[in-house]
């Protein structure tokens, strides 16, 4: 409901008090419920998460829950039974990178060639946009059967003349990039040191005092896990092979081609609002098309970048319907988390596990997430 | 010159294509679908088409994903109106960091609220209503909502408000005869979205229906499970489902575009 304001109360120079007690008022409703729903949610899967509710007894009328910290990640990450969960979670890792990559990369091009052309935007807008609606079983649908193994892609070939390919998109058991599981820790604590390293580089230029902060600890943790990286303890007791599955390849591109129009629509309203004077003025002082994207677009389009970011890796978490679609449930090469998360919960009924299977998304999801909110933060204050 | 053309042209067609493979599909029938391959239906038939629209466990699955979508679009842009005013007019103590907070919460994966959600429908007797579904899709429509109209709103200047209290408008009155249509291509891109978001979610959808609100998306995946797929209905009704959202992008389509301008969207 809008707050009580009367007309006299709105004008004048006290209204920031009257302005205060409106939009308490306004806003508390929606505060509440998403202080309930939200966060009490999340809570309350939490709890469960730590619980031992599951098994046999699990749909019973009062089932018996006892607290057993945080046994449940421990056996996902380091159990027996959690190899398929590790599966899916490098998938997601790989899935979101690509899409991300593969997205954000075709709508850039796209956007730079359809730019400067306002002619027929709005057209290519409203077509870029009718995969958007569609929703992701009928995406996978069209694309379970695009990519079935004597159909759809793989024929393709053969109206030029060229033999059929013979990919088994879906179906593909191999795998590329392997690692071992065992050694999760020495590899975790080597990419560290690398987005150190490439950051402590990048910053060279401008800022050599902190480009030093970053790069002599990356130095040092990625020499010293060179050195006694077999010191580190095994993150299992037996060896477990992960890698990213050739058969998610289907299902990556039918995200692209399902978001790719998207992102291109995102970057085609930013540069359209780059103002053609700038445009003007760059090519005057010799500027290339090129420099003029690398140094003013594309800076001046970063806010799109990180949205679009927080956006795809969002669905990219969530991923269940298309894969569902795509392999079905039970294909453990294109698992995901989010689907494993309900398979495990509603129909093996171990709701503890899934509790905490749903608690490691969002947490994956919030690494995603908090940095942009500082970031902002940041801008906000500085303005 | 030319070779601008060739890229996007190509694109809209790489986009274009497995919509026509659907079309094409729906309008054969299964032997030709898994025998022969062709570009266009050698034996058209609307068999698959007339499938849907006579078995009751088929179109029932459009009729409830049409009802909750509805109820969530109402609920959500009825709810967000008052909030986004409040963000674009009234400036108080951490209104930034509020706004910002709120559509954070849109980022939490749906996968974390299932099992909560299923637990309080089903003691409060919510469970496999249309009404629940609505609800639960608020969680990320919400935020959405604020966010959009908010950027609409503040395109509006405050002058006008100011105006209308001066003549003699009650704050309600302003609101529904004055305020309200000056944002109505506003409203149209919020719809549109939490239409759209609401409409393609499965995980929620699925959970917590059964029987009674079991949206068409779930429908179709229990046809894929099932033994020996029916390519044909299958496509039809995927057809089917993308009819909606295609007439709502056709009304909007001019609006998304301040939408996308103001990058609200």
């Amino acid at each position: 409901m809008p707050g009580p304001v009367m007309p006299d109360q709105a004008i004048g120079t006290s209204m920031r008090n009257k302005d205060r007690i409106s939009a308490f008022l306004t806003l508390l409703p929606s505060i509440i419920l998403i202080g309930i729903f939200v966060y009490g949610f999340i809570g309350n899967t939490f709890w469960i998460s730590l619980s031992d509710w599951g098994g046999a007894a699990a749909l019973a009328e009062n089932p018996v829950k006892s607290y057993v910290g945080f046994a449940n990640y421990l056996d996902l990450f380091t159990g027996f039974l959690g190899g398929g969960f590790r599966q899916d979670l490098v998938n997601a890792v790989f899935y979101s990178v690509m899409l991300l990559a593969g997205a954000i990369g075709i709508g850039l091009i796209l956007a730079m060639l359809l730019d400067n052309k306002p002619r027929g935007e709005s057209f290519f807008r409203t077509v870029f946009l009718y995969p958007m609606s569609l929703s992701f079983i009928v995406t996978g649908t069209i694309w379970r059967w695009m990519l079935a193994p004597q159909g759809g892609v793989n024929i393709l070939p053969t109206y030029v003349g060229l033999p059929p390919l013979r990919f088994p998109w879906l179906s593909s058991t191999d795998a590329i990039l392997l690692f071992n599981w065992q050694n999760l820790l020495p590899i975790a604590l080597y990419l560290v040191s690398l987005v150190l390293i490439i950051w402590g580089l990048w910053r060279l230029k401008n800022n050599p005092a902190k480009a030093l902060v970053l790069l002599i600890p990356g130095v040092v943790v990625g020499g010293s896990v060179w050195l006694w990286g077999d010191l580190l303890p095994q993150a299992l007791f037996m060896e477990e092979i992960h890698g990213f599955n050739t058969a998610t390849f289907g299902i990556i591109m039918a995200t692209i081609w399902q978001y790719s129009g998207y992102t291109m629509a995102l970057y085609l309203a930013g540069f359209t609002g780059i103002s053609q004077d700038l445009r003007d003025a760059a090519m005057l002082d010799g500027a290339s098309t090129a420099k003029y994207y690398r140094y003013i677009a594309l800076p001046m389009v970063k806010p799109i970048t990180i949205s679009a970011i927080i956006i795809l890796s969002h669905i990219s978490l969530k991923m269940f319907d298309l894969i569902f679609a795509m392999t079905g449930p039970d294909n453990g090469q294109t698992g995901h988390p989010a689907l494993n998360m309900y398979l495990t919960t509603f129909r093996a009924n171990d709701f503890a596990r899934g509790a905490a299977i749903a608690i490691i998304l969002f947490i994956i999801a919030a690494t995603f997430i908090i940095p942009y909110m500082i970031s902002s933060y940041r801008q906000r204050r500085s303005r | 010159m030319k070779t601008k053309w060739i890229v996007p042209t190509l694109y809209i067609i790489f986009l274009l294509l497995p919509i026509y493979w659907l079309l094409n599909m729906s309008l054969k029938n299964n032997t030709e679908i898994l025998s022969v391959f062709s570009l266009w239906p050698q034996d058209l038939t609307l068999d698959n088409y007339r499938v849907i629209f006579n078995d009751p466990s088929w179109y029932s699955g459009y009729i409830n994903s049409m009802i909750y979508v509805s109820i969530n679009v109402v609920i959500s842009v009825s709810c967000a109106l008052p909030a986004a005013y409040a963000f674009s007019r009234y400036s108080f103590l951490g209104d930034k960091h509020l706004f910002f907070w709120l559509l954070s919460n849109r980022m939490a994966p749906p996968a974390v609220f299932a099992l909560p959600f299923f637990q309080l429908y089903s003691s409060v007797g919510l469970f496999d209503t249309h009404l629940a579904v609505a609800l639960a899709h608020c969680l990320f429509n919400l935020p959405l909502a604020v966010w959009i109209l908010e950027g609409f709103m503040s395109g509006i200047p405050k002058e006008i408000d100011e105006t209308a209290f001066i003549d003699g408008y009650s704050f309600p009155k302003f609101f529904v005869k004055i305020f309200i249509p000056n944002i109505a291509s506003g409203i149209g891109v919020t719809a549109f979205f939490c239409f759209m978001f609401s409409w393609v979610e499965l995980l929620l959808a699925r959970t917590l229906t059964s029987v009674n609100a079991k949206p068409i998306s779930a429908i179709m995946t229990r046809t894929v499970s099932a033994s020996g797929l029916d390519w044909g209905v299958l496509a039809a009704a995927g057809m089917l489902t993308i009819v909606p959202g295609a007439l709502v992008i056709w009304f909007v389509r001019n609006h998304i575009a301040k939408g996308f301008a103001l990058g609200r969207v």
